[in-house]
């Protein structure tokens, strides 16, 4: 094993977590991650913040120096991947390089998804996924600025990055306007509370929200850049730039070209491992089971990066381990901290704890009268709780839930419900 | 420029140097330091930062009410010089800072 070559498809989170994991176990083969990105591996979520801001620059972006990789042993190759020989067990570059492997590591990730509406090929439209994206919607935005209009910036999509997005615009002085299709915002993710919580905030810092609208097409306007947009219920938004935020796309092209399983991202077991026992799928680009869904899940979020590069590290050198880590995610739109863990989608009642009013409140989801979710909203207390109970299994009651003097740090203590051993 | 000491569970020490506006959590992640996870990348939202400052920690900010919360949670015992790496912005010219990290942080 330890003579072998690894190669990791794709240098975001993931694909680093598996190669700083496989050397935390122990692997002292070689390391190879092929990224199609400048640079060194970085960190995603500030691209949509601070980054945009200009309060973080692009060399704080970086998940680790490039002397910590070398210390690690861990080769950095700039190429793109144009071919799976899965009989050869060999990667094709576009430069001409063959590498071969004994073990594939597929974390290619996924990207902005574009509509495909007249006028999308505008210059200002933008999408939000990969540092190149943020720099060219950094350098839409200056360019904005430096016309010194209170150009007005429009979002389509009300979703946590189009959020995000708008409260950097607002803070930067941008007219902001959001336009979701679906009848409230963050429809698929979070709870109508959470959601017309944030709505009201957004709404507070000057964003105007059209819900249950949809985008027809985008219109040039000034030097044939983007200028307006045309809505499906005939009128028009004036949008001197648009950030499209509808969601992201499984970077399963090459996977599926060399006969891999995919559907909407690779399928991969409950190992993470694809239909070729060769090849492992990681990250966003991956639908795994989970024991909360059977049929497959495919999750964009930096903890499922890092939970997936643990585990595959482990199975790629002969663990069987299989993938159930607790979902959780979060978001920071201007000064709200939203911290979300399990998966509430399905959920069919809810209790609230904290004071909305006051912005500091949790969702606690239920369905089936078992807790399936929280979304905590500046209470990261409630959060770090839940994700200890949902890990152990554990779920109050509504009842525990709505009363306000239960103490939460009760459960599992009392002695009903027996003390998880250590 | 600061000098940190990261004092490991296996008994390692490794020494990082690092200047204002960088924070524990940084700087570790910056010199490979293991046992610093820092899954969040520093808002405050994972606990995977938690770290023990046995000397040099006057000078931060005490934790604030959000960082006290999430430290009753992170997966090592809480103890009185507990703080998250990421909380703990360094500044100009502070003393030499000696920090345990957990043996475990998720």
């Amino acid at each position: 094993m330890n003579r072998q070559h690894i190669i990791i498809l794709g240098g975001g989170q993931a694909g680093l977590q598996a190669a700083l994991s496989l050397r935390e176990l122990g692997f002292s083969g070689t390391v190879s991650i092929i990224t199609n990105e400048p640079g060194l591996p970085y960190q995603r979520p500030p691209l949509s913040k601070g980054y945009l801001l200009g309060k973080m620059r692009a060399g704080d972006l970086a998940l680790r120096p490039a002397d910590v990789l070398a210390q690690q042993n861990i080769a950095l190759i700039a190429g793109e991947a144009i071919s799976i020989d899965r009989r050869a067990r060999q990667l094709t570059l576009a430069d001409g390089q063959r590498l071969t492997y004994d073990r594939l590591i597929i974390a290619t990730g996924s990207r902005g998804r574009m509509c495909p509406l007249p006028g999308a090929d505008l210059p200002g439209i933008y999408t939000l996924r990969s540092k190149a994206d943020a720099d060219a919607l950094g350098a839409g935005l200056a360019l904005l600025a430096q016309a010194g209009h209170k150009a007005p910036v429009l979002i389509m999509g009300g979703g946590f990055i189009g959020l995000e997005f708008a409260a950097v615009a607002t803070e930067s002085g941008f007219a902001c306007t959001v336009v979701e299709r679906g009848t409230r915002l963050l429809e698929r993710a979070l709870s109508p509370e959470s959601a017309g919580y944030l709505q009201q905030y957004h709404e507070q810092r000057g964003v105007r929200f059209h819900l249950a609208t949809q985008v027809a097409g985008f219109c040039a306007g000034e030097q044939g850049r983007v200028g307006s947009v045309r809505l499906t219920d005939g009128s028009t938004l004036a949008a001197q730039l648009v950030l499209v935020g509808i969601g992201g796309i499984a970077n399963d092209e090459l996977a599926a070209a060399s006969g891999l399983a995919c559907d909407n991202g690779i399928r991969v077991n409950a190992c993470l491992q694809t239909s070729d026992d060769a090849i492992f799928a990681i990250g966003d680009c991956a639908r795994a089971p989970h024991p909360l869904a059977p049929a497959g899940l495919r999750l964009e979020s930096v903890g499922n990066a890092i939970d997936q590069g643990r585990l595959v590290a482990a199975n790629v050198l002969g663990e069987g381990k299989v993938w159930q880590a607790t979902p959780w995610f979060w978001s920071d739109q201007g000064r709200e901290k939203i911290q979300m863990v399990g998966l509430g989608a399905a959920c069919e009642q809810s209790v609230i704890r904290g004071e909305v009013g006051q912005g500091r409140f949790s969702v606690f989801c239920f369905q089936n009268e078992q807790l399936r979710a929280v979304e905590s909203i500046n209470r990261p207390v409630d959060h770090m709780m839940a994700r200890k109970w949902l890990e152990q299994g554990l779920s109050p009651t509504l009842e525990q839930l709505a009363d306000p003097n239960w103490d939460p740090k009760s459960l599992g203590k009392s002695s009903a419900t027996p003390p998880v051993p250590g | 420029m600061n000098t940190i000491i990261y004092k490991l569970a296996s008994g390692q020490e490794m020494r990082a140097s690092a200047g204002a506006g960088v924070s524990l959590m940084q700087a570790a992640i910056q010199h490979g330091v293991p046992g610093v996870v820092g899954e969040c990348g520093g808002s405050a939202s994972c606990g995977t930062c938690h770290l023990y400052i046995e000397q040099g920690g006057d000078g931060f900010p005490p934790p604030d009410e959000m960082e006290l919360g999430m430290l009753e949670f992170t997966a090592a015992a809480l103890k009185a010089e507990s703080r998250l790496g990421c909380q703990c912005i360094l500044q100009e010219e502070m003393p030499l800072i000696i920090v345990q990290v957990p043996d475990t942080q998720v």
